[in-house]
């Protein structure tokens, strides 16, 4: 007979095979995960670990360590996305901490929060990386990011026309 | 290695949508062909900027305004006005959910609205405290000035709240010569209530 979920233990193996062991509800702050226990079902994860085969060990361990800290938090649903959303500028701060990464690990924690759909990472992530942008021009968003202008003259006077509305507000 | 641009359209459209006010996405949209691409085919992003830009506890009032701005022209019907009063304070979270059928043209007004209130409840606060604290040392020349603190955000709440109602009572019931444009109206407004300009009478 399966063990009482809250005591239970699962394992995640990240994409170079190593392996990492958590307590099921930490797990289940991935609705992905959730979903795959509750297909599997609670036999099947005792016996063999959950592939994550996007996701390397080093940013696998860091979204661990995110889900270990939130393991109480309510999950957030549709509408509380819609209704109840903090001001974008709110990020907790152990978030702000956790957050402190160079740009890689940054936007590896990204695509592995959306990809394991934790929402609540992912939105810390995107709040993070707007706050980089905020206040910059574009200028100084490329040289932040290292990204090339590759608009034409016409195209940048285009899109300001399109967007006069957020100018000089 | 990924770098931003490696991020798929929704997401970097997410990113966009938390950017906190209208001004930061313009310098966004021109860093480069991936953002602007990424802008275009996320629904929504415009909108989800204004509406964070509006606390929670002032969407209603902001909803009102905007709707009442669009009510039938003067001479104005009583009952769609007495409607929208009802709902905004009957049904608050009601009318704040209006919010997401509004058109985008409204939407922006409704964020150009707040901004002015926004200011001007900076602007008046800091005066009527300065005005307050002057008072005090005046009378009490022991007692030293203090620096007027910022607005606590309930204290916030309730002085834009306060200007969204007089908005929406010029919005609901239009005043024939009132300023039609909310920055000239504001601006005629809070230099009538300028608290140096304003006269105390004691009461006998």
């Amino acid at each position: 007979m399966a063990a009482d979920k809250s005591s239970q233990r699962v394992t995640l193996a990240s994409n170079e095979g190593t392996h990492i062991e958590v307590d099921r509800v930490v797990a289940e702050r991935s609705m992905l995960i959730k979903n795959l226990i509750e297909d599997l079902g609670d036999d099947a994860i005792e016996s063999q670990p959950i592939p994550i085969p996007n996701v390397n060990d080093p940013v696998l361990r860091k979204v661990v360590e995110w889900c270990e800290h939130h393991r109480n938090d309510a999950q957030t649903s549709a509408d509380d996305d819609n209704d109840n959303r903090k001001k974008t500028t709110d990020i907790d701060e152990w978030d702000q901490k956790f957050m402190q990464v160079d740009q890689e690990m940054l936007f590896e924690i990204i695509l592995a929060a959306n990809y394991l759909d934790i929402k609540a990472l992912l939105d810390v992530g995107c709040k993070t990386v707007a706050n980089m942008i905020k206040g910059k021009s574009p200028e100084e968003i490329r040289k932040t990011f290292n990204i090339t202008n590759d608009f034409t003259p016409e195209e940048e006077e285009q899109i300001r026309r399109e967007n006069e509305w957020a100018e000089d507000r | 290695m990924p770098c931003i641009s490696d991020l798929p359209c929704e997401i970097i459209g997410n990113i966009l949508k938390t950017l906190g006010h209208p001004r930061s996405l313009l310098p966004a949209l021109l860093t480069c062909r991936r953002f602007y691409t990424s802008f275009k085919e996320s629904h929504g992003v415009e909108a989800a900027i204004c509406r964070n830009q509006i606390p929670p506890a002032l969407l209603p009032y902001a909803v009102a305004v905007a709707e009442a701005s669009h009510l039938p022209p003067h001479p104005r019907p009583a009952e769609p006005v007495r409607t929208l009063l009802e709902e905004l304070y009957d049904h608050p979270a009601r009318l704040a959910a209006r919010y997401r059928t509004l058109p985008l043209s409204l939407i922006r007004t409704m964020n150009q609205t707040h901004d002015v209130i926004g200011d001007f409840t900076t602007g008046f606060a800091r005066r009527a405290l300065a005005s307050i604290a002057s008072a005090r040392s005046d009378t009490e020349p022991s007692v030293e000035r203090p620096v007027p603190a910022p607005l606590l955000p309930s204290e916030r709440f309730r002085f834009c709240r306060a200007f969204y109602l007089v908005e929406l009572f010029y919005a609901a019931l239009p005043v024939p010569g009132w300023w039609t444009s909310p920055k000239r109206r504001w601006i005629g407004f809070g230099s009538a209530l300028r608290p140096g300009s304003m006269t105390c009478h004691k009461l006998t």
